[in-house]
């Protein structure tokens, strides 16, 4: 954590900043419009890589729950619990910014397509699971149900996909994209990828503080 | 255009509220900073108070 | 393991309160939604199928807080794990209390709502059972795990279905799915058996596996 400190406080932020405007720039100005669904598409290199971070983000909480618990690292718990938020927040995008493309395309807000049913439902996992650690408090033992659900909730993912595939099926795959397409949806990963990182840092480095304040406290309380 | 100008105002948004939220927990850990300094300086002026009686 | 269980079903035998409250309450939702539903509603396979889960989950969720609640109120937990078994021993034995006590629940509770419901007697039903008991083994896999989780933070009467039910969502639509087709008398729904099986062994497993992680002290 410490080795990556400098470069993430002074070089994350701006590096999000210029690529974030980059990838604007390439959205609005770069990109051929798209011949069938005009505009609206534009919202597709925001929607998908919003929808990789939030993947990369539950990934994260399991990886890092399993380090707490079979290696006690305290810092992979708060790993956990800042990437769950993260996760949530870019879920909440590509929740809002799917919708938003739903309805001029489809004519609906929502409808219970699998990959719109998967992204609600890990919706709900991961915001019990931030109940859960608002609900809990600060507890040693909070922390570690915290890390089974967020193990437990990816080991759901593969047959909760395969459940709703086989349960609904008209959410428009990938196919070929014009090389323009491509770029851009390429600069807007990277530029997702450095706010995921940087949101991650700021609430590791929030939630670090936090606990080393709270065992200040417990000691001053101690010594008094 | 409409819903194109209201998706980018949609993610925005978000990621607006969620560094407000992380903007107001850090206050409020800066205030118990701040408390916790107060409680330590109290301690060391009466400590300090302490030994001076002993010696006077 | 058979100690452990034996001594939930001795527990059991003496008050019969669990079973009680669970067979009344499952009984209830499905009038509920009898009362609720108009008639030409409940006789589409698909509102019988997902009235009968509905009602098996909430009665399950009643028997999970059950199973760890009384001796979590009198402080006998630490006893039983002071015992020398390992977590995943404690698992299984919580485990098959549950499946016991939901089955024989189910027992009495299907039958009354396929009456309820004037679904068409036929040769498919034979299947039903099979298809509860799997979705019964699932949902108690999960539910043991959590309910052991939720007992012991503050707010566990709301913190249970609030962490199960978003988990156990591809059981519930496997389990719905293959109930639908069953009381339809539809072809044989292999693909949905297949998933509910796979949910089984996949969460008995973790279950066995992590939960000594909940557990400890």
């Amino acid at each position: 954590m410490k080795t990556f400190a400098p470069f993430a406080d002074r070089v994350l932020p701006w590096l999000t900043g210029i690529a974030m405007l980059a990838a604007l720039g390439m959205v609005f100005l770069y990109v051929p419009t798209e011949r069938v669904q005009g505009v609206v598409q534009r919202v597709f290199y925001f929607h998908l890589p919003a929808a990789w971070m939030s993947f990369l983000g539950f990934f994260t909480v399991a990886g890092a729950s399993a380090s707490f618990l079979w290696q006690g690292s305290r810092t992979a718990d708060l790993c956990a619990q800042a990437a769950a938020e993260v996760g949530m927040v870019f879920c909440t995008v590509v929740i809002l910014t799917g919708s938003l493309w739903a309805r001029p395309i489809w004519g609906v807000w929502w409808t219970w397509d699998p990959r719109l049913t998967m992204v609600a439902i890990l919706w709900t996992i991961y915001a019990a699971y931030l109940l859960l650690r608002i609900l809990g408090g600060d507890s040693e033992q909070v922390a570690r149900y915290a890390a089974v659900l967020g193990i437990v909730g990816v080991l759901d993912i593969p047959i909760l996909y395969i459940s709703v595939r086989l349960w609904r099926g008209i959410h428009p795959k990938v196919e070929q994209m014009a090389p323009e397409m491509a770029w851009t949806l390429l600069v807007c990963t990277a530029a997702f990828l450095c706010l995921f990182a940087w949101l991650l840092w700021l609430r590791l480095c929030h939630l670090s503080l936090r606990a080393e304040v709270a065992a200040l406290r417990r000691r001053a309380v101690a010594v008094s | 255009m409409l819903y194109l100008f209201a998706a980018f105002c949609a993610v925005w948004i978000v990621i607006f509220f969620y560094l407000v939220f992380l903007a107001r927990r850090q206050r409020a850990l800066a205030r118990e900073v701040e408390a916790l300094r107060h409680l330590m300086e109290q301690k060391r002026a009466a400590v300090a108070e302490r030994k001076e009686g002993m010696t006077g | 393991m058979w100690a452990l269980l034996w001594k939930d079903i001795r527990l059991e035998l003496r008050t019969k309160e669990r079973m009680a409250s669970l067979f009344v309450l499952a009984l209830l939702i499905v009038l509920v939604f009898v009362f609720a539903l108009s008639p030409e509603r409940l006789r589409s396979p698909d509102v019988s199928a997902a009235l009968l889960w509905v009602a098996l989950v909430f009665a399950g969720m009643l028997s999970l807080q059950r199973a760890f609640l009384v001796e979590q109120e009198r402080g006998c937990f630490s006893g039983v794990l002071l015992c020398p078994f390992d977590a995943g021993t404690v698992f299984l034995a919580k485990f098959a209390g549950n499946v016991l006590f939901l089955t024989l629940v189910q027992v009495l509770v299907t039958p009354l709502t396929l009456v309820f419901l004037e679904v068409q007697l036929s040769w498919s039903l034979l299947v039903l059972p099979l298809v509860v008991l799997l979705g019964i083994i699932g949902f108690s896999a999960m539910g043991t795990l959590f309910a052991a989780m939720a007992v012991r933070t503050r707010a566990r009467e709301v913190l249970l279905p609030v962490l199960l039910l978003p988990l156990l969502t591809p059981l519930l639509i496997a389990a719905v799915k293959v109930t639908s087709a069953v009381l339809a008398g539809a072809a044989w729904p292999g693909v949905w058996l297949r998933v509910l099986l796979a949910f089984d062994v996949l969460f008995v497993i973790t279950g066995w596996l992590i939960f000594s992680q909940v557990v400890q002290e």
